[in-house]
């Protein structure tokens, strides 16, 4: 069985982590979670009862540990049941990565460093190119999985500053965790440094790392 | 530009679910001299929003204080949310806030335009409100603290109590149920951009038009709805005027996704604190399911006003609350005020 040590872990963080187990392949419909609060325990019970499982708690030394177990498999993963129920309530779940051994990280996948060196996408007509953009960086915020990080560089640069239709999706891509960063090099010669509206500043050195580092690299 | 600030990230409870438990509360308090003054209305004494002292007999100031740990991560919003929260002591109270002082804490490397982005959202709703900012104290803390120390004025005549509930009165409640299990949700990731949107708006309202609309009526007593909870703060309005209060879960509005986050246990710690102080005063028929119960156990962060209002005037004051737009984000009839007969103090049918 899995075991998940959720100690230390307060509100959501226990039941998430033990959500994430119970979709792993073999979990089986059921999971241990070692936690140190009496509400976590009492979140763990909710998570079985809405999962048709059952909850056992036992007093370990320092907490209790519950286990969850029973869980039909058609409720177990998140694509059928949790997402599912998610959906309909209008909640989008995207279960965030929480670096932890025991629940194994579902198939890992390449991180993905994407660079923009111009305000618009492909050549051609250059009213198309910037629409193209738009909806590219938009796609990308909306993604399952962000892009690890975002550089943009040459005319790139202009769609991180003040005037740019993009700031809203390129700040929501930044809260979901990618990092976003504009060349210093390419903001002082169009002598914009001063109107960058979202993420930080990086240079060709810290750009070179990027390109021959472990990332998937997409140049746009 | 600096790298935006997650201001939840750096807070182990969110908002008012860092609330100490009533019950805690009461026994710290236990055997303290006590130095007792005909003017002052409201004090410890009373489980009431805030406290009241008499200047003259037409007029007294109505004094409070809140503070809390991030809520949101963006600061102007958390700024807004924390001061409309304490304001809202000040409407619960009937009063017309004045002066406002900032209570901060922030961490050393927190950079100066987030610091000043919190402030700067604690002034847009005091200026909302009406009220001075008139000055403040900040120290160094790792965990970022943010609120008000609001004063109003008010004359004692129209002063609204939590204790003062007469059997027959409706009770109406002015915002949507399940802040704190939709902030929960959001730490998790387990809520989206729209839930986010919607809760923050809820949060940073002010009580200010609701508390105006109510005020032609013959509302006997009110509330603010916070850390306590719907049933924490029900139990106090029923034991402060020792009458039975009788709650319509059906009446309830709920945020979007709020019973099924709950039915899966995305609960925060609150509402078990809140459950074990208020539980054994508190009765649930068959047919409430549990999510429900959870949810009106839930720390509402910035919550509304709950008025007990005369039942002649309850069709009036639920139209006013409703004329009042987006002032007012939900308005619920949500039960009745009795006698009390023995027994528990609330119950909740479905």
């Amino acid at each position: 069985m899995i075991v998940i040590d959720a100690f230390g872990e307060t509100c959501p963080k226990p039941v998430i982590r033990a959500m994430k187990a119970l979709a792993e392949p073999g979990a089986d419909g059921s999971v241990r979670v070692l936690v140190d609060n009496t509400a976590a325990v009492e979140n763990l019970k909710r998570l079985a009862a809405s999962k048709q499982g059952s909850a056992e708690v036992a007093e370990v030394e320092g907490g209790w540990a519950v286990t969850v177990s029973g869980v039909p498999a058609e409720l177990a993963g998140n694509p059928q049941g949790t997402d599912a129920a998610l959906a309909e309530a209008g909640i989008a779940c995207p279960v965030p990565g929480d670096g932890d051994a025991a629940a194994p990280a579902p198939a890992a996948r390449r991180q993905v460093t994407v660079f923009v060196g111009s305000s618009t996408f492909g050549q051609g007509a250059e009213e198309l190119g910037r629409i193209l953009i738009k909806g590219l960086v938009y796609a990308f915020s909306q993604a399952d999985e962000v892009p690890h990080r975002i550089v943009f560089f040459n005319d790139g640069a202009r769609l991180t500053c003040e005037g740019s239709e993009m700031l809203d999706d390129i700040r929501e891509l930044e809260r979901r965790g990618c990092e976003v960063l504009t060349c210093g090099t390419c903001l002082d010669f169009h002598g914009i440094k001063d109107r960058l509206a979202v993420g930080g500043v990086t240079n060709l050195y810290a750009i070179s790392e990027f390109a021959l580092g472990p990332d998937k690299v997409v140049t746009l | 530009m600096e790298t935006q600030v997650k201001l939840t990230k750096l807070a182990e409870c969110a908002g008012c679910g860092a609330k100490v438990g009533a019950g805690e509360l009461a026994r710290l308090f236990e055997g303290f001299p006590q130095v007792t003054d005909g003017n002052l209305l409201v004090g410890f004494d009373h489980a009431d929003d805030a406290a009241v002292y008499r200047l003259r007999d037409d007029l007294a100031i109505v004094q409070t204080l809140d503070f809390f740990p991030p809520i949101a991560d963006d600061p102007f919003t958390f700024g807004q949310i924390a001061a409309a929260n304490a304001l809202s002591d000040i409407y619960a109270m009937g009063a017309r806030p004045v002066t406002a002082l900032n209570i901060m804490a922030v961490p050393e490397d927190m950079p100066s335009d987030a610091v000043r982005e919190i402030l700067r959202g604690g002034a847009t709703k005091a200026a909302e409100a009406g009220a001075v900012v008139a000055g403040g104290h900040s120290i160094y803390d790792p965990e970022p603290k943010y609120g008000l120390s609001v004063t109003g004025v008010i004359d004692p005549a129209r002063l609204l109590r939590n204790d003062t509930a007469r059997p027959g009165d409706e009770l109406v409640y002015t915002k949507p149920v399940g802040i704190g299990i939709i902030t929960t949700a959001l730490k998790g990731g387990l809520a989206g951009e729209g839930d986010r949107a919607l809760v923050e708006r809820v949060m940073c309202t002010l009580n200010r038009a609701a508390a105006e609309a109510a005020a032609p009526f013959r509302v006997h007593a009110c509330t603010d709805i916070t850390g306590f909870a719907v049933l924490g703060h029900c139990l106090e309005l029923a034991q402060g005027a020792d009458v039975r209060v009788t709650l319509h879960a059906d009446a309830f509005e709920f945020l979007p996704g709020a019973l099924d986050l709950a039915a899966m246990g995305i609960l925060p710690a609150g509402v078990y604190r809140n459950r074990r102080y208020a539980e054994a005063e508190v009765s649930f028929s068959d047919g409430v399911p549990l999510a429900v119960a959870d949810a009106l156990f839930d720390p509402q962060t910035s919550g509304g006003l709950l008025f007990a209002v005369d039942p002649r005037d309850a069709d009036a004051l639920v139209e006013a609350l409703r004329t009042a737009g987006e002032g007012v984000p939900a308005v619920q009839r949500i039960g009745t005020v009795g006698p009390y007969e023995g027994g528990a103090r609330v119950l909740v049918r479905p």
